[in-house]
């Protein structure tokens, strides 16, 4: 460093306090910052080293590929049936998400738009068993569906409805106003923006807000207990059979007492958080690409 | 006998938000087949006015408007808003290409309208970006996104763009305040070749740039239509600023 860095004299000192306070302000956010992602990604390697550990002991492939009861066998009708349960869920969060996005950004008023934001912002509030209860209540017993994959999976469907809208909504929003004007001023209606514009535009945003919802509902257990119970083989209807699911096999075998069963236990969450930890890292490529 | 009208007539328009009076009694006439060039200080409503022309104006639920914009003797309102745009394309201020390739920026527009064949499309696009003098620099790199072009290019893009739905009136909004001499030479190239097909609405602060391509110019200043013409006007002290702009108007 020259003479000419600084001003020469008295100045200096005030210079140089003011430029060690804020060397020292800097550093103390720094080891701040260093000290919560140690904690966190301590945190997160308890937990996944923890499943590994556990997980990986007990997997073998006929674990993977047998059907199961939560004490015998193996885990295949419970990963079959959580894709199940979740894509019939998508079935009922990706309209309604994408099309509640599209009306919040678009074409609400204050009111209608703040009244339905509210509706949103509740349904990610109520716990996910009162969500079940209300399933079981209305889906099972009201409208006579049963324990079912529709019964269930449009109660998980519900839970991921916010996840595809919210994130959808601000990928619409993220599109400029002058893309917009540039289609309005060619003569395109609303319906022409929407699906010629809007949607192909925002793709990326909304199967990232879809993304999001599958690895949040494929580790959801407590909509599921009273509407999908459980099945001890594959479900191959959407009415009159129950569905198994992995987040049930960790929660009910590990309470057995045989070895074997809290073996599948512990497999059933290996699986779940692959499963969970795939997606998410998919999404974040996805979001990346554009 | 009445008198021949312009392809578009302003009569005592008024638009005004809640706060603020935008435009004061416009009166004006585009005339058919002539480059229309509207100059005028920053804020003083350009774009607010020609945006009345093709009702864009109406996106924006905060502007008030009463008066009359007639097109064809017809008022606008009474337009399917569909058709009075596809008829009256607009070039913005800034180049706003979709974020897709340079083809399906321009294709956008006429599949709107028309249900085409994949050949008649590609026709359409190839005329285009030929009408708009960029053909020739992208023709192997139809499929390249329209947000990789420069500035200047992707201006020419949005002049094809709006060619390509064959509009009647071309209005352009300061369509080379982002660009530098050479790209702008182009556009002003573009603009006098335009004319003889289409009827050229300009709106410009340049006005060198007014006085090389226009038939004819308008002053609007503060929301209204100045006769610059008129030396007793030009004398009240509301227009001292105006000055500036009637003086490299004068011939
Ligand atoms: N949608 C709107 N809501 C409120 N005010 C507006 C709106 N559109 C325009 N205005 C106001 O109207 C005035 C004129 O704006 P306009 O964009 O038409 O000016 P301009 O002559 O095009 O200016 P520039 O040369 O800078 O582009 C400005 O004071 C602007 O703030
Ligand atoms: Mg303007």
């Amino acid at each position: 460093m020259t003479e000419a860095d600084f001003p020469a004299g008295r100045d200096l000192a005030g210079y140089e306090s003011k430029y060690d306070r804020r060397v020292i302000s800097d550093m103390i956010v720094r080891i701040i910052g260093y000290v919560i992602l140690a904690f966190m990604s301590g945190l997160l390697l308890a937990i996944v080293g923890f499943v590994a550990l556990k997980g990986l002991g007990v997997m073998t492939v006929k674990m993977l590929t047998t059907v199961g009861n939560t004490q015998t066998g193996g885990l295949a009708n419970a990963i079959a049936g959580t894709w199940e349960l979740v894509l019939t869920g998508l079935l009922l969060a990706v309209p309604v998400g994408m099309f509640g996005a599209l009306y919040l950004s678009e074409y609400s008023s204050r009111v209608s738009g703040g009244v339905l934001r509210l509706f949103v912002d509740v349904l990610t509030s109520i716990p996910s068993i009162v969500l079940g209860l209300f399933g079981y209540l209305v889906l099972v017993i009201q409208l006579g569906l049963g324990y079912s994959l529709i019964a269930g999976g449009v109660t998980l469907g519900v839970m991921m409805i916010p996840y595809v809208l919210r994130i959808s909504e601000i990928s619409y929003s993220n599109i400029p106003r002058q893309t917009r004007e540039a289609a309005y001023a060619l003569g395109a209606d609303n319906f022409q923006i929407s699906f010629r514009l809007l949607i192909p535009q925002a793709r990326a945003g909304i199967l990232t807000g879809v993304l999001l919802a599958v690895s949040i509902a494929a580790g959801e257990t407590a909509q599921l207990l009273y509407t999908a119970l459980f099945n001890n083989g594959y479900t191959t209807s959407f009415l009159g059979q129950p569905v198994a699911y992995l987040t049930y096999v960790v929660y009910y075998s590990l309470q057995q007492n045989t070895v074997y069963a809290r073996s599948m236990a512990y497999s059933a969450a290996l699986v779940l958080v692959t499963s969970i930890f795939s997606i998410l890292l998919v999404s974040k490529y996805i979001s990346r690409i554009r | 006998m009445i008198r021949m009208p312009g392809i578009i007539e302003v009569r005592d328009l008024n638009v005004a938000t809640d706060r603020q009076q935008i435009l004061s009694n416009v009166h004006l006439t585009i005339k058919e087949n002539a480059v229309n060039t509207i100059v005028g200080p920053s804020g003083s409503g350009k774009s607010t006015l020609i945006r009345t022309f093709n009702r864009l104006t109406e996106l924006y639920p905060k502007l008030r408007q009463n008066g009359q914009v007639l097109f064809h003797g017809k008022d606008v309102r009474d337009y399917r808003v569909i058709s009075l745009r596809r008829r009256i394309g607009l070039v913005f201020q800034k180049p706003n290409p979709f974020p897709a390739s340079i083809y399906d920026n321009v294709a956008f527009g006429p599949k709107l309208h028309m249900k085409l064949t994949r050949t008649k499309l590609d026709e359409i696009v190839h005329d285009s970006l030929v009408s708009a003098g960029l053909y020739d620099e992208v023709k192997h790199l139809l499929d390249k996104s329209a947000l990789e072009l420069s500035g200047g290019q992707q201006q020419r893009l949005c002049i094809a763009r709006a060619l390509a739905v064959q509009p009647e009136v071309l209005m352009m909004d300061e369509p080379t305040s982002s660009l530098d001499p050479i790209a702008k030479g182009k556009i002003e190239d573009l603009m006098m070749e335009l004319r003889n097909q289409y009827t050229v609405v300009l709106v410009t602060h340049d006005m060198g740039q007014a006085n090389r391509v226009s038939d004819s110019i308008d002053l609007l200043y503060n929301g209204r239509i100045v006769d610059y013409d008129k030396a007793e006007v030009m004398k009240m002290p509301e227009f001292e600023q105006a000055k500036h702009f009637v003086m490299k108007l004068a011939k």
